[in-house]
């Protein structure tokens, strides 16, 4: 049972360790198209004179180049940090940081559905000291919880809040519901199974789950 | 006055990107060399002084960080600009710490990196120019003199 515990946290950094690398060099092909499209750009602009028809036309696919090259490089930026996050375990965090970087991940999933994705966070909010991956995936467990039961147009709401000592995560689904007719990726309870193993104060009914920090 | 030309050192073993990128410079006024590993750039600055050097972080060999270390050994006053696509918060404190002028990633906004590479230019210029005041004015001498009458 060591052996595995041990194996399955270098696997762990393993993946992180390739997301890394995989988000790394992807932000350099990005670095080369944005500089390569922007040398097209300077070209035109520094020929003025005779480009201003073709300047005109190309316009818009060079912004949108250009609007694309900075989602990818967001997308990469985020993965890079996920992938980050897996080397190490606890530590000490920024929650509305943490949960953000997995709203960016996912929202790819939230909008193949049609689900709008929302993020209330409070700001200054201190810190906790928790893993940001295992927080990570307890969250992913209790969103695809809702994002199965949920009618196209529907909105999960990711929000933190602070009162006096205690730090709360909350996801609360808002919109019509309907009846399950897709598979799970994770079996049932598994948000309770994690929340029981590692300690965390989990909250969750029907449309609301809470994971309490205490201060 | 002849206006100072800036001259800056690109640093990445990203060959199309930063063959690209110092076009784009070029075109802005800047006089820009490249080289394409970390051993090429401290080989460079042992020959000449840039004023600016952008380096990349992850290269075969010698990498940014050994790099910025040595160069600021051998040329304290040449700025550098971290320029990467890895770049986590413990690599940027690390840089700054080891004397990098700022650290911007990639892809970077060419009208940014040339704002920063000219104010990297500015900090290093004002450097120069006080130490020569100060050299004008005596200032050395006279502080020599105090701490000889000290001793």
């Amino acid at each position: 049972m060591e052996n595995e515990t041990l194996i399955r946290s270098n696997q762990r950094k393993f993946i992180g360790k390739i997301l890394a690398l995989y988000a790394h060099d992807l932000n350099n092909q990005l670095g080369t198209i944005k500089e390569a499209s922007g040398l097209m750009e300077d070209i035109m602009e520094f020929n003025k004179s005779k480009n201003n028809r073709l300047r005109e036309e190309l316009a818009k696919p060079l912004q949108s180049i250009y609007s694309r090259v900075g989602e990818a490089a967001f997308l990469t930026n985020t993965l890079s940090t996920f992938g980050h996050e897996m080397k190490g375990e606890t530590s000490s965090l920024n929650i509305n940081e943490t949960v953000g970087v997995l709203l960016a991940l996912v929202r790819r999933m939230a909008a193949q559905r049609r689900i709008e994705l929302v993020a209330d966070f409070q700001t200054d909010i201190p810190a906790v000291t928790a893993d940001p991956v295992m927080l990570q995936f307890l969250l992913f467990c209790l969103m695809e919880e809702q994002i199965i039961r949920l009618k196209p147009k529907g909105r999960l709401v990711f929000g933190t809040a602070r009162s006096g000592k205690v730090l709360s995560v909350m996801i609360h689904a808002e919109g019509e519901e309907e009846a399950m007719d897709e598979k799970r990726m994770f079996p049932e309870g598994m948000a309770q199974l994690i929340a029981k193993t590692y300690g965390y104060n989990l909250t969750a009914n029907g449309r609301n789950s809470s994971i309490i920090f205490n201060l | 006055m002849r206006k100072k030309e800036i001259k800056v050192l690109l640093v990445d073993d990203e060959v199309e990107f930063v063959d690209t990128l110092g076009q784009r410079l070029r075109m802005r006024g800047l006089v820009v060399d490249i080289v394409y590993d970390g051993e090429q750039a401290l080989s460079f600055v042992r020959k000449t002084e840039p004023d600016v050097i952008v380096l990349d972080l992850k290269m075969p060999g010698l990498n940014g960080m050994e790099v910025l270390r040595e160069v600021k050994k051998l040329k304290p006053d040449v700025q550098v600009i971290i320029l990467t696509g890895h770049g986590t918060d413990k690599d940027e404190a690390e840089a700054r710490k080891l004397g990098g002028f700022d650290f911007i990633r990639k892809p970077a906004d060419i009208n940014l990196l040339v704002v920063k590479i000219k104010e990297a230019f500015s900090e290093k210029f004002e450097r120069a120019m006080m130490a020569v005041t100060f050299a004008e004015a005596g200032v050395f001498d006279t502080a020599k003199r105090i701490i000889k009458k000290d001793e």
